[in-house]
């Protein structure tokens, strides 16, 4: 960490001429030395610090990894205990109790079955246009390949399918829900996390998700569904159990008691986890994915909820789409990605190291596929800005994929004959009669549909050139695919290109080893895709039990746990999980699941922010009013007026309570002044809930001059025990009651219990780790509000 | 108590010693004997029509031949003894079943049922239509290319309509996507016709594709250029640093304030 130190500092003296700043690592000192940052504003006025802030000219490239955005906001987890919520409770007495826990029950079922709905509406979809899309491109392949010079109508035809509903798709994500981009993991992640990441739960959202996954897999771009089905279980986890929709202007009036940051986040995580169990059939799985990504906040009774939520999703599912594919009862349809059953293959102990080192190899194929994506993620965001730019370069990609397949069939004459294996679309391409092009049969379908046939046809019907060539192009293909501004996960993608080159490593052993019996080509497709995927996105304990179920095969768990394990470590080697590599680039605060090693050396005092917004017990309106717009902040310690008045006397005041903006805004806007006292209506924890989640902001609450003149006695509202640490409390020890509370402000305190800081997810989240080949560090990360 | 467990023991090892030999009647030996050769018949006609396959054509006597002696000794009983599940079905091997199994599901996995009527759900030797018109338009088909060279070039020029009659044939009463639906002696033959017929006709499949291999030429600059472009032309952005301000810095201005006063 220290010899770092000393080769960054002279980077960034070299950097600063040019006007741009490196995240610097972490001295363990105070940090600024530079005089010109301590601006001549001598006045110790506190809200004049903001003003300060914002003077200051520092700036730097767009798309790094060590800048936290600033206008990520928490959620507020914990709950307020202020004196309208003792009363509501003691009004409520135990009939509630048991009212609100059968309802959370009920919710969690109706989560179950919308979001299989939901799944079963996209698939059928898919499905229906793809059977339309692919069955006419293979005709019209056959027609006019004997014609001679004609082959570019049907690939002009291929391309123009491709681009209308990725130009359909891309539209809507880029105009009406850019956060509808991707797979949605990252996203879901970080809420899970605790990070309010806009308009990620909304209903438009959803719509266009759902819209979007279906333009897009049909536009034949190399992406899956089963990323954003997660993300749209949790959208409708958390519409479901608020019982009103900003986005449709419509409120049911039911679940009232629900609305809040906590509750929802509950139920979200089982949205989450029937997300998962609708997209690959494994209820199992879906639970392990909510507690390896939320798992911060669980709890026993929740995890069982959430495990009631994924098996009725996956039950809900089976029945719709065991009726669509006209066996209704036969139940034999558990989720969206069908791998299909493996017949029984067994393993032997010398097999091992050979998927040790698959497992090694996808975690280096995994690296570098990530590190791709970062590059072409990082060319993105500084370049690809505007709308239109991006819609583009969804068709482009849309329109290149067309080109790679249709080159692809065009010149690897990989021919087989029908009827020995299952092809849905067989083309002839310059086949002879009765047989049909292999790689034309992979692309003409769904990259799902592909997967499967890599992991279940038998051992001679795909050649290596073929396989090797796809390999190739598709990774690249994949890998370029995902970032772009259209809704398409990349677990298919991935596993298509494991399964691929696991079938490839089958078929060099069978040349090594022809007489053994073990080689099963379908094994090592599946060990090759798990060690892919391990290698791209990280995830351990779901990953291993979600490929258990989707195939059906728990007996081969060791193979597979070890396959992940060596993927993630060879690639955690070079770099991060792409998900994680994203979240960085967004700059959201996530907090790791533990606080950066060795910084038990840094106190509360260095990591808080330090002039501190208070407010009194009893506060002039007009003084609120601008402090929220002037401020960003969205809690405030209320404070015991200090004892001295003077303007160059540091003071603090003693701690009272801690008061959200939201609520602030709420008691502006129903006016609970003092002088207004009688005519307020009758005051309950309601009056806070009903706007919830959307708050107004400070600039829609009128408030007049003479109000502003008035008085607010802040202390039936604000929480009266927060939780508060000393100021020499270490960052290790802040970090955990923070991650494990799931806190928004934690106000630090001196000796006489005055407030002298305060420190919020973002100054916790800017201490980080980095680990790169071997060696490891500590980052300051830098903070800006423009990215 | 012991000595009542000892007597129901003699009691039953009595019974044991007791019971006859199973020895199956006239009757019964009499059709486990049609069995026999029915099977050994259709086993010895399957094996000498496997390639090429022409199982169904030729073999459609023997199995239903099978057919007939398995019904009668399924049917046939002695008072209430039935003779298949008395005498022949009683041990663990289960001879006759496996070997009935064997020849009833190779039947079936051919499909063979579908080359043949079947009135009233029984299977008849009747070829059906279907079969019938197909054997015609491929005996057509033999007829053309028949005494032909197979390297002149005129063959596939004239045999042409012939073939392709046979094929539209062919697929019309097959559906190609996920299962066969008809028999494997149609299937077999077929396979055959167009192996030949690729192997000495399908070169005129491919011709120049000069538009095609341009545009995607053209499809793949475009990108190029697309990627080029939006470098160049859109301007960098340079997002400022937002200092957060520290308890440090804070000590450090107060105190360079208190020097400066």
């Amino acid at each position: 960490m220290i010899q770092n130190g000393e080769e960054e500092k002279v980077d960034v003296e070299a950097e600063q001429s040019e006007n741009h700043v490196r995240p610097t690592p972490f001295r363990n000192l105070p940090s600024i030395q530079d005089e010109s940052i301590n601006t001549l504003n001598e006045d110790s006025d506190l809200t004049s610090s903001y003003k300060r802030r914002s003077s200051i000219k520092e700036s730097f490239e767009p798309g790094s990894l060590n800048v936290l955005s600033a206008k990520y906001e928490s959620l507020d987890y914990d709950i307020c205990e202020n004196h309208l919520m003792l009363d509501e409770e003691r009004k409520k007495g135990y009939r509630y109790v048991v009212h609100k826990n059968v309802a959370r029950w009920f919710t969690f079922l109706l989560i179950g079955i919308c979001t299989a709905l939901v799944a079963c509406i996209i698939d059928i979809s898919i499905e229906e246009l793809s059977y339309i899309k692919y069955g006419t491109l293979s005709r019209y392949v056959d027609k006019y390949i004997t014609q001679g010079n004609k082959l570019y109508i049907p690939y002009f035809l291929y391309v123009l399918f491709n681009i209308i509903p990725v130009a359909i798709g891309a539209t809507l994500v880029a105009y009406v829900e850019p956060i509808a981009a991707g797979s949605g993991i990252p996203q879901v992640k970080c809420y899970l996390n605790g990070v309010k990441v806009p308009n990620v739960v909304r209903f438009k959202t959803l719509v266009v998700k759902s819209i979007g996954v279906v333009c897009s897999v049909v536009g034949g771009l190399a992406g899956g569904k089963e990323g954003p089905m997660i993300h749209s279980g949790a959208v409708v986890a958390a519409g479901i159990s608020q019982g009103k929709s900003t986005s449709c202007r419509k409120d049911f009036n039911v679940f009232r008691y629900f609305r809040e940051d906590h509750e929802k986040r509950d139920f979200v995580s089982g949205g989450a986890a029937a997300g998962v169990s609708a997209a690959f059939g494994a209820p199992v799985g879906g639970v392990l994915f909510s507690l390896e990504e939320g798992t911060s906040f669980w709890n026993q009774s929740l995890t069982w909820k959430t495990f009631f939520a994924s098996v009725i999703s996956t039950f809900t599912l089976n029945v719709v789409l065991s009726t669509y594919h006209g066996v209704p009862g036969d139940l034999s349809y558990p989720g969206l990605l069908n791998l299909g059953q493996f017949e029984r293959f067994s393993y032997e102990v010398y097999e091992l190291p050979i998927f040790v080192l698959m497992g090694l190899f996808g975690g280096i194929l995994g690296s570098f596929w990530n590190h791709i994506n970062y590059k072409l993620t990082v060319f993105r965001i500084r370049y690809l800005r505007k709308r239109w730019v991006k819609v583009l370069e969804a068709c482009i990609v849309a329109a290149v994929s067309a080109t790679v397949g249709f080159l692809m069939m065009f010149s690897i004459n990989d021919c087989k004959p029908l009827g020995q294996d299952p092809t849905k679309y067989p083309t002839q391409m310059y086949c002879g009669d009765g047989e049909y092009n292999v790689l034309a049969s992979i692309w003409f379908q769904t990259p799902e549909a592909s997967v499967r046939s890599l992991f279940h046809d038998p051992r001679n019907t795909h050649n290596a050139l073929s396989l090797a060539v796809f390999v190739f192009f598709y990774f690249f293909l994949a890998t370029w695919t995902f970032g772009l501004s259209t809704s398409n996960g990349l677990f298919i993608p991935t596993l298509l290109t494991g399964a691929a080159w696991g079938r490839l490593v089958s078929v060099a052993l069978f040349y090594l080893f022809p007489d053994s019996k073990l080689i099963h080509p379908g094994k090592y497709a599946l060990i090759g895709a798990a060690a892919q995927l391990g290698g791209v996105v990280r995830m351990t304990i779901s990953l291993t039990v979600i490929i258990m179920e989707t195939t059906g095969n728990i007996s081969f768990a060791l193979p597979l746990i070890v396959t992940l394990i060596a993927a993630k470590w060879t690639g955690d080697f070079f770099n991060e999980g792409i998900y994680d590599i994203h979240i960085q680039l967004s700059g959201i605060p996530l907090l790791p699941w533990e606080p950066p090693p060795l910084t038990s050396n840094i106190y509360a005092s260095e990591v808080m922010s330090h002039p501190v917004v208070t407010l009194k017990t009893v506060e002039n309106v007009g003084h609120i009013v601008e402090l929220l717009r002037l401020t960003s902040y969205n809690g405030f310690p209320v404070v015991d007026p200090p004892i001295t008045d003077q303007r160059h006397v540091t003071t603090y005041g003693r701690i009272r309570g801690l008061i959200l903006r939201s609520q602030l805004i709420v008691i502006l806007k129903k006016k609970l002044f003092n002088e207004t006292a009688e005519w307020w209506d009758t005051l309950s924890a309601s009056i806070f809930r009903d706007e919830y989640p959307r708050y107004p902001t400070i600039d829609e609450i009128s408030i007049t001059e003479d109000e502003k003149t008035y008085s607010v006695d802040l202390r039936p509202f604000m929480n009266s025990s927060p939780y508060t640490v000393l100021h020499n409390t270490s960052l290790p020890r802040m970090f955990r009651l923070f991650r494990g509370l799931g806190l928004r402000h934690l106000p630090i305190v001196n000796d006489t219990n005055e407030v002298i800081g305060m420190v919020t997810r973002k100054d916790l989240a800017r201490y980080r780790v980095w680990v790169h080949r071997g060696r490891m560090g500590l980052d300051e990360l830098l903070m800006s509000k423009e990215i | 108590m012991l000595l009542f467990v000892l007597l129901g023991l003699t009691t039953s090892i009595v019974d044991c010693l007791d019971m006859k030999p199973v020895e199956p009647n006239a009757n019964c030996s009499k059709s486990l004997d049609n069995l026999a050769n029915a099977l050994a018949n259709f086993t010895l006609c399957s094996v000498k029509n496997s390639k090429p396959i022409k199982l169904c054509e030729k073999c459609v006597h023997s199995y239903l031949e099978i057919l007939e002696s398995y019904e009668d000794i399924v049917k046939l009983a002695d008072g209430d003894h039935k003779c298949i599940s008395n005498y022949v079905n009683l041990d663990r091997l289960q001879i006759v079943d496996t070997f009935y199994r064997n020849s009833y599901n190779l039947w079936n996995q051919a499909k063979c049922y579908e080359c043949f009527q079947s009135i009233n759900g029984n299977l008849t030797a009747n070829l059906s239509l279907e079969t019938v018109h197909f054997n015609e338009l491929s005996d057509d088909f033999k007829r053309c290319i028949g005494g032909k060279d197979v390297n002149e070039t005129n063959m596939c020029n004239i045999c042409m309509d012939v073939y392709t009659n046979l094929d539209s044939f062919y697929k019309s009463i097959s559906n190609e996507n996920e299962k066969i639906g008809v028999c494997m002696d149609i299937v077999d033959m077929m396979n055959q016709t167009r192996g030949f017929w690729s192997k000495n006709c399908c070169k005129y499949r491919h011709h120049v594709e000069f538009i095609f291999v341009f545009s995607t030429a053209a499809m793949i600059f475009t990108m190029i250029i697309f990627y080029v472009l939006t470098k160049i032309c859109t301007d960098k952005r340079m997002p400022t640093v937002f200092k957060q301000t520290r308890f440090a810095n804070y000590l450090q201005s107060s105190s360079s304030l208190s020097t400066r006063r």
